[in-house]
């Protein structure tokens, strides 16, 4: 090899023309650093952690905060390479009780790794290309694994001396943490033991690694007690003298929830951490989100009492309410301690538990309680504790079961759902298969119920009902988000959806009704359960296919050439409120495995055997289950029913493709371009009759305290008005991560905020259509007298179709022309193709 | 005019009803004789009287209904429908009232200020039937009312921020641009451009926020992004040109009402109608290379638009301008109907 060419990790090879400027040390090591690449992915590397040797791979996928594994434009999983802290994860944390044994502070999983803080110091021995031996301490968190490293951690059996170089040098950054950011009064509470729901993690890292946390070898600056309180918010209060600057709340703020208004400020001892242009917290742009407290690791960053304390309030209102209807189960918040005491929870921060009031929620359940209707909408999970549930699918389910009338508050919302109806219990075998029903069992093994629903924003797949005495733990969706940043806890909820998505699937799936149990299993084993993001193409007109889809989640539209333009044919959506499976791409699979019998529909459609028909994109975040043709073509040699039921299918696919016209017209592109296929209650104005004169939105304005929550205009649908005003979605993006759990849907379809709402404006980000509203006091206070008092600056305010008061929209009631409708996105078409048509 | 808004099954019977109640005041005044002819002051004129009165009164209560939109107190279409059908009946019921007899000066006012009231109706009823469908055919881009000024500031602002990108900075001699500082801060504290001259923490300024909802930014198909590349093909006097035009003719018509000074400009622009904005880009476009037209097909677009929120205001002012006529005259009506029957009673 040229001498202008280094070897980078004795495989690769990099020339100088392609180094940067300062590519090189004063030593003339190259310090510029290769991204990872797709093939790391797969290349081993081989390590020794603690004496036991460990196969890592060289780079991990890229995930974002709720583990979702990124893409990049081409669809490509983007790598990022292993550092020792993932590695060491691997091997000692196998399940959520276990814990990592190097310490960390400014890094947490769901974070990039920054290193400023080095608590994560290990010991590596890695041989340079000289030959020499390398050992180093490095920051575990950051540094990458490299083929044939020894690492040593504070938890090696064999290497003592070194444990104790580890323990002496952490300890020393501990110290001078706690001297500057710790007060007399803490550490000399730190002679005792901190409790174990201790939310400041420096205090438990000054009782583990400093011996006298009274006297410090390390003096505090001058600036030490100085730096000031920022108590401008109503909501969050800031510690200046607290903060270590570990960044983890600008990491926060500006990497997960990309509202970027924290940044450090200064340089030295002065430095802090600063809102905007060093603002105080109330007068920046901080929407109050809480992720940054969240992530704090000390005590610098806290809920106000006051928040928390109307959250208690709001809570003891809702349980005395929910108790005084429910006598027959027993329930029990939850405090954040108790939480904290049951294992899935440890990788939830105790400030999240706290700000959250009772997200928890411990039921007991007898046998033949109902823990969730299939068919409704619920935006809880249920985590098993003990006890059996049967699970019962219906192969076609029927309207969604009306929940009680009174559901107002989260409490009500969670009691609501526990009705004391009786069901009928399955017996005998562990998985039944009826012709109405689909019927199994689920225990603590199980670990979780209901997730789908919660994650998904879609009605329950399944009525789970107590088979005997039972315990689970309710938990809101927020609570689902942040236990995805564990990555133990994520693996064990993945398995768990994974699980339970392919079986609710496949059982309803019509394609599947001829299968027997034994079938469907060895069906569910062989598909997979796959992730599309919006604007991929799933496949390509022309193309061979040999994969069936079913869609779980999200929307797809089907399209075909039509001289040079890619036209619309029709979208397909995720299981209807009738519990229809979206089945798509078997034509090409089918026309493949039946040639001989379907050659004249193939002729007509003049198309050959085995080609997709149309293209597939995914219009949103896509859910797919994927079965591979041979995995079918298994099947229908053993199963003559199911042989038949395909080759029918297959017959009248290929008819209807064959009579499908693409038309010009831009009618369908345009339904799909703007959502419509989304919306179940759109607000419609027909143009030809509205004389603009907004007594709708004056209606809207008038019926919730002067804020109107319509605006009239928006996008045109043929001589229709889409107005500004929720579309009560199938799929909501707005229930998508609020951090308090204050948005969810009620009944049917109604998307309703609750007052405890921060104001994050995280639903009003993510509404694609901008049907959410932030009212509220622009300044963040209110004046009292000549005080001013600081107040949530704003709250979240949707359309709820009116449900608050009395249930009928009053924009449509107080139309005077006949010009405002509710309808879904469907009836919009009917409606549009009768006036064309007429 | 009604069959046009498909409301046959609603409107059907309160017109019967109408029919009715006018059929029953013609028999009532068929039972005049020659002897004692129906008048006002006959029984049937009195019963008919009644009629025509309790109508026009309930034609009044139309106006707190309409203030009294939070409470359900029937669907304002049904209100309307009555209102419109009942008013026509009406007018027939107080010509049957008086014997098809005008009277004094007194009852001659009246009766014609029931006619006006009539006739303002029926204009109205005329305009909101067929100007929507006009603005349905010919303003595809009509926002709302209160919000022409604020589109077309923004309209503005995204015209300089597309010609910066794409002509590169504006050129000294080129004119000045008008500084919107002031405006986009009111913009930006929600607050109505037409009201910047008061004061902003009166409840009237803060409630009227500036709308700006996705739709706006999408409607309009001709509206594209530039890429830097485009500036590249373009010579140094077309961008100076552009930036001239845009400077001293476009942007003081886009900022009409917005700025003072630009309305008195405006008021002489050679692009204040379709036809001379039309022939005036075509111009532009004959002095320029090629590569200026997609800017300049941007910029007539955002001139069209402006020109269709003009037609906009034009149309919402006969749609809705009449109201206040035909309010204050039934108001009026309202007050002399009751000094009428005041009247009417003490000579009983």
């Amino acid at each position: 090899m040229a001498s202008n060419q280094e070897l980078l990790d004795g495989n690769e090879y990099i020339s100088a023309r392609e180094e940067a400027l300062f590519a090189r040390d004063v030593d003339g090591q190259l310090i510029r650093r290769a991204d990872a690449s797709l093939t790391d992915l797969e290349l081993d590397v081989r390590i020794t952690i603690d004496g036991q040797a460990i196969v890592v791979k060289k780079a991990v996928p890229l995930r974002n905060s709720q583990g979702v594994v990124l893409v990049n434009d081409r669809g490509e999983v983007i790598p990022r390479p292993t550092t020792i802290y993932d590695a060491v994860t691997r091997m000692y944390v196998r399940s959520v009780e276990d814990i990592n044994p190097v310490p960390i502070l400014c890094h947490r999983e769901h974070l990039q790794p920054v290193g400023v803080c080095r608590v994560c110091m290990v010991e590596i021995q890695e041989q340079r290309k000289s030959g020499r031996v390398k050992k180093d301490l490095v920051s575990a968190c950051t540094y990458h694994v490299k083929e044939g490293m020894v690492i040593t951690t504070l938890a090696s059996q064999e290497n003592p001396k070194t444990v104790e170089v580890l323990k002496d040098s952490v300890g020393v950054i501990v110290e001078l943490l706690a001297s500057e950011h710790l007060s007399q009064q803490d550490r000399e509470n730190l002679v005792n033991a901190p409790k174990r729901y201790e939310p400041n993690e420096l205090k438990k890292l000054v009782h583990r690694f400093v011996p006298n946390p009274t006297q410090l070898r390390y003096p505090p600056s001058e600036l030490a007690g100085k730096r000031g309180l920022d108590s401008s918010s109503e909501i969050i209060s800031v510690d200046h003298d607290a903060c270590i600057l570990c960044q983890r709340c600008t990491r926060a703020c500006n990497e997960i929830k990309h509202n970027d208004v924290m940044a450090r400020d200064g340089k030295g001892y002065p430095t802090k951490i600063a809102f905007d242009t060093n603002l105080p917290m109330l007068e920046s742009s901080c929407v109050s989100c809480g992720e940054c407290v969240i992530s704090c690791p000390t005590d610098a960053l806290q809920f106000r009492p006051l928040v928390i304390e109307k959250q208690i309030a709001k809570l003891s209102d809702d349980l005395h309410l929910t108790q005084s209807k429910s006598s027959k189960n027993s329930t029990e918040v939850l405090s954040p301690e108790q939480m904290l005491d049951i294992p899935i929870f440890n990788g939830i921060p105790y400030k999240f538990l706290q700000f959250n009031g009772g997200a928890c929620v411990r039921r007991v359940l007898q046998p033949g309680d109902v823990l969730c209707k299939e068919g409704e909408y619920g935006s809880t999970a249920f985590l098993i504790q003990r006890g059996k549930f049967e699970i019962q699918i219906s192969r076609s389910r029927s309207k969604a079961a009306k929940k009680p009338t009174e559901r107002k508050g989260f409490f009500n919302r969670i009691f609501s759902s526990s009705s004391t109806g009786i069901a009928t219990l399955a017996t005998g075998s562990d998985h039944s298969n009826t012709n109405q029903e689909t019927r199994f069992f689920r225990g603590p093994e199980d670990v979780i119920l209901g997730e789908m629903a919660c994650l998904n924003r879609s009605p329950r797949s399944a009525t789970v009902v107590a088979v005997e005495e039972s315990e689970v733990i309710e938990i809101g969706s927020n609570v689902l988000y942040m236990l995805q940043r564990n990555s133990a806890s994520l693996k064990l909820l993945n398995e768990a959806y994974r699980r339970h998505a392919l079986n609710s699937n496949l059982s309803r799936t019509p394609l599947c009704r001829s299968l027997s149990v034994a079938e469907l299993d060895r069906l569910a084993q062989g598909v997979e359960l796959i992730s599309v993001e919006p604007g991929q193409p799933i496949f390509k007109e022309g193309e061979i296919g040999d994969e069936v889809y079913m869609i779980r989640l999200g929307y797809v539209k089907f399209s075909r050439m039509q001289g040079m333009r890619d036209q619309v044919i029709t979208y397909m959506g995720p299981p209807n409120i009738e519990g229809e499976i979206g089945v798509f791409g078997e034509v090409a699979v089918l026309s493949k495995l039946y040639e001989s019998e379907l050659a004249d529909e193939l002729q007509a459609l003049n198309f050959p055997a085995g080609v997709r028909t149309s293209s597939c994109t995914a219009l949103d975040h896509v859910e797919l289950v994927r079965i591979q043709g041979t995995l079918i073509r298994e099947l229908t040699e053993t199963n003559s029913e199911f042989r038949k039921t395909l080759l029918d299918r297959a017959e009248s696919l290929l008819r209807r493709d064959a009579k499908r016209e693409v038309s010009e017209s831009t009618f369908k592109a345009n339904f799909v371009a703007q959502g419509l296929y989304n919306a179940q209650s759109l607000l419609v104005l027909d143009l030809e009759s509205c004389t603009r004169c907004d007594e709708c939105s004056k209606a809207c304005a008038d019926a919730h305290e002067g804020q109107t929550r319509l605006v009239r205009d928006g996008l045109r649908f043929e001589n229709f008005l889409v107005a500004t005003s929720c579309r009560s979605c199938t799929d909501p993006y707005c229930l998508v991560g609020c951090p308090v759990n204050a948005i969810f849907r009620e009944g049917d379809k109604e998307i309703v905020i609750e007052d405890h709402c921060i104001g994050c404006g995280q639903c009003a980000t993510n509404c694609p259509y901008g049907n959410i509203t932030m009212y509220g006091h622009q300044d963040g206070y209110r004046l009292e007298g000549n005080q001013k008092v600081p107040v949530v600056r704003q709250r979240a305010t949707t359309c709820d179709q009116c449900k608050s008061i009395g249930g009928t929209p009053r924009c449509v009631y107080a139309c005077p022309h006949e010009a405002a409708f509710r309808m879904s996105g469907e009836q919009l078409t009917t409606v549009v193709s009768e006036r064309t048509t007429s | 005019m009604l069959l046009a808004r498909k409301m046959h099954l609603h409107y059907g019977p309160i017109a019967l009803a109408s029919l009715l109640i006018l059929g029953g005041g013609l028999w009532q005044y068929s039972l005049g004789t020659n002897e004692d002819p129906a008048s006002g002051s006959s029984p049937a004129g009195l019963v008919v009287g009644s009629i025509a009165a309790g109508i026009i009164l309930f034609e009044l209560l139309l106006w707190p209904r309409k203030r009294l939109r939070k409470y359900k107190l029937g669907r304002t279409k049904f209100w309307v429908a009555y209102h419109l059908w009942l008013g026509l009946a009406c007018g027939p019921l107080a010509f049957i009232h008086s014997g098809f007899r005008f009277g004094g000066t007194f009852t001659t006012f009246l009766m014609a200020l029931l006619v006006l009231v009539l006739a303002s109706g029926v204009f109205g009823w005329v305009m909101q039937v067929f100007i929507p469908r006009w603005m349905l055919g010919n303003l595809p881009q009509e926002t709302i009312p209160s919000q022409i000024d604020d589109v077309s500031l923004l309209s503005a602002l995204e015209n300089r921020q597309m010609l910066t990108v794409t002509l590169g900075p504006k050129p000294p001699n080129t004119g000045k641009l008008v500084v919107l500082d002031d405006q986009l801060d009111a913009l930006k504290s929600g607050r109505s451009l037409p009201s910047m001259t008061l004061d902003p923490t009166t409840p009237a300024i803060q409630k009227s926020k500036a709308i700006v909802v996705g739709a706006l930014q999408r409607r309009d198909p001709q509206r594209v992004s530039f890429g830097q590349e485009l500036a590249d093909d373009l010579n140094a006097s077309d961008r100076s040109e552009i930036w001239k035009q845009y400077t001293l003719v476009v942007e003081p018509f886009l900022l009409r009402n917005v700025i003072s000074k630009s309305t008195q400009v405006a008021s002489r622009s050679p692009i204040r109608n379709l036809q001379g904005a039309q022939e005036w880009f075509k111009n532009l476009q004959t002095s320029c290379s090629d590569s200026a037209n997609p800017i300049l097909i941007a910029l007539q677009s955002t001139v069209e638009q402006r020109l269709q929120f003009d037609a906009q205001r034009m149309a919402h002012a006969w749609l809705h301008r009449w109201i206040a006529f035909h309010a204050g005259i039934s108001v009026m009506l309202g007050v002399l109907l009751l000094v009428h029957i005041i009247q009417s009673l003490r000579y009983m």
